[in-house]
């Protein structure tokens, strides 16, 4: 048995890696994968780099913002499975989302329109010299920052001028909410379904609806980590695909919340988890108000497939927000930590059937549709 | 006033009140500035505004921590410290760092060599503080132990009529026998007697 050490953030989508242990993933793959709980993505970040763990669950972005060195340290990180697709969502205090209300009592049930109530309130404020609203983010380098910003830009809402971002762990949202620190925040699970639980927040728009099937974590591992030990990279992108298959089975959906919810793995409250894999948009005063099918989305439409077009979208969104140089060549940074080729290899060695190509368009279908045989998801943007 | 010489503005960010004060003070008794000491919670980016730190020293245990990382992304007039392991040549301090659960922010131009040396000062407190931590979670064990293997004597005597050495010696047979702690024996006994 090979030991790898993995570290992971108590969220619902690191299930894969808590189920390619409990229900012995790993271990058929000759892996003795011991998972380590860490508190922050600068401890995920630093412990990774300095090789106290093997193997990261990571949000996708960081990947990038680490290889070019920006927010400080160093180090060429590469991906070759994705922990699934969408599970984040945007979300206002009680306060500003009863200011929005006054402009359309039926929010709560037009998602897309909610960026556009969004603008006439920051227009009202700026006009009135208020200060701009505030909106937490969980890292500087991470989906949920980016597709804050897209759901801004939809009503022509300017991030950089026109509101304040600002970083705050999911568990201090509720706090901060409360601090009134912050007006807003882009989340994942199980946090978003728990500030609204609180009765502190109220969500607006899901992650889904922003970008229909957006990328979100990654399994992060250093470049010379990955081609000194290929074989056990490859054995833990099977162990994790298994345990991908395993979650997307709805007869194991009882079983997966069990071991979600153990204290030592995510430690939220089952009702919690549940409603974060169902895609239930939960109110505190309609007890739900509407359902979103692919919320989150573990494994179908290729959800654990990395692809290259996603890491392309990420760069160009770290240019928008100033936080990479403009003359950083995208495609080839994307090539660079996204190893795709490394992950069809891997797969179609277990008889799986995968597309021939790394990069696909986004932005076109806004219904499933099929490539090279292979089902995908939507992907169109707000 | 040469610059490499100025006072560094330290501000330490811990859950634990007592290690800070502990660490405040080595750093003090070292010739380093503390000029403001906090828990971390979702203000710390305005506390770190107000204060304007050249070294920021942090423990990991608060996802708090990761508030002040978005300090690399606030504009450049006004530089805010960054993640310190960027710019330490020697791996070993990151590494110990990390163990100990102690990080730390720079600003840009603070003398590296000072930079080292208040994080090494970090890092033996930190572990200091641990290993006193640890002996009294066993110190407090073992009176447990002791209050379990006592009580479980009492029984033994009590019920089963033999002497205080007798019963002791019959729960460490067990102990040794079963390859199970003294404290463990005690418990079972005591779970069968009390009823």
């Amino acid at each position: 048995m090979k030991n790898v050490n993995i570290g992971f953030i108590p969220l619902t989508d690191s299930a894969p890696l808590i189920i390619a242990k409990e229900q012995g993933f790993f271990e058929k793959q000759g892996l003795n994968v011991r998972l380590q709980r860490e508190v922050s993505w600068s401890n995920i970040r630093d412990k990774l780099i300095f090789g106290e763990v093997d193997a990261a669950h990571m949000l996708a972005p960081m990947l990038m913002a680490i290889t070019l060195g920006v927010g400080g340290l160093k180090k060429h990180l590469v991906t070759g499975y994705s922990f699934g697709l969408n599970g984040n969502a945007v979300g206002v205090s009680n306060i500003l989302f009863n200011e929005m209300q006054q402009y359309d009592p039926d929010l709560l049930l037009k998602p897309q329109k909610s960026a556009h109530v969004l603008k006439k309130i920051i227009q009202m404020r700026s006009s009135n010299k208020q200060e701009p609203l505030k909106f937490a983010v969980v890292f500087p380098f991470s989906m949920h920052h980016y597709l804050l910003r897209h759901w801004l830009k939809s009503s022509g809402l300017d991030a950089n001028r026109e509101v304040q971002i600002v970083v705050v762990p999911p568990s201090s949202v509720v706090k901060a909410l409360e601090e009134k620190l912050i007006d807003g925040y882009c989340v994942g699970e199980p946090w978003s379904t728990h500030a609204v639980k609180c009765g502190t927040a109220v969500t607006l728009i899901t992650g889904y609806e922003i970008w229909n099937n957006a990328p979100e974590k990654v399994l992060g591992v250093t470049k010379q980590w990955a081609d000194e030990n290929k074989i056990i990279h490859k054995k833990l992108i099977v162990a994790l695909y298994q345990a991908s298959e395993w979650i997307d089975q709805a007869d194991h959906k009882e079983q997966l919340i069990k071991y979600l919810a153990q204290p030592d793995y995510v430690g939220a409250p089952e009702a919690s988890i549940s409603n974060a894999i169902d895609g239930e948009i939960y109110h505190p005063d309609t007890q739900y108000c509407r359902k979103v099918p692919n919320f989150s989305v573990p494994f179908k439409y290729l959800a654990n497939f990395p692809w290259q077009s996603h890491a392309e979208w990420i760069l160009q969104q770290m240019k928008e927000s100033n936080q990479i140089d403009d003359n950083i060549d995208i495609q080839k940074t994307a090539e660079s930590i996204y190893l795709t080729d490394l992950y069809r290899e891997t797969i179609s060695s277990q008889g799986v059937m995968l597309p021939n190509v790394n990069h696909k368009k986004d932005g076109f279908h806004t219904q499933p549709w099929v490539l090279e045989g292979v089902e995908l998801g939507a992907d169109c943007f707000i | 006033m040469d610059s490499a010489k100025a006072p560094i503005k330290v501000m330490l960010v811990d859950d634990d009140s007592a290690r800070a004060a502990l660490l405040a003070q080595a750093l003090q008794d070292h010739g380093y500035k503390v000029v403001a000491r906090v828990q971390p919670d979702p203000s710390l980016l305005s506390k770190v505004a107000k204060v304007l730190p050249d070294m920021i020293v942090i423990d990991t245990d608060s996802p708090d921590r990761d508030i002040l990382e978005s300090m690399s992304l606030l504009n450049e007039h006004n530089p805010m410290p960054v993640v310190m392991f960027s710019d330490v040549e020697d791996e070993t301090v990151i590494q110990e760092a990390i163990r100990s659960g102690v990080s730390g922010y720079i600003a840009k131009g603070v003398d590296q060599q000072r930079v080292k040396s208040i994080m090494s000062v970090a890092i033996a407190r930190f572990r200091e503080y641990q290993a006193l931590k640890n002996e009294l979670k066993q110190t407090k064990c073992e009176l447990e132990s002791k209050k379990l293997i006592d009580q479980a004597k009492y029984l033994l005597m009590s019920q089963k009529g033999v002497t205080e050495q007798e019963a002791y010696e019959a729960m460490r047979k067990m102990s040794m026998d079963r390859n199970i702690r003294m404290a463990q024996v005690a418990e079972n006994i005591i779970s069968v007697l009390e009823w």
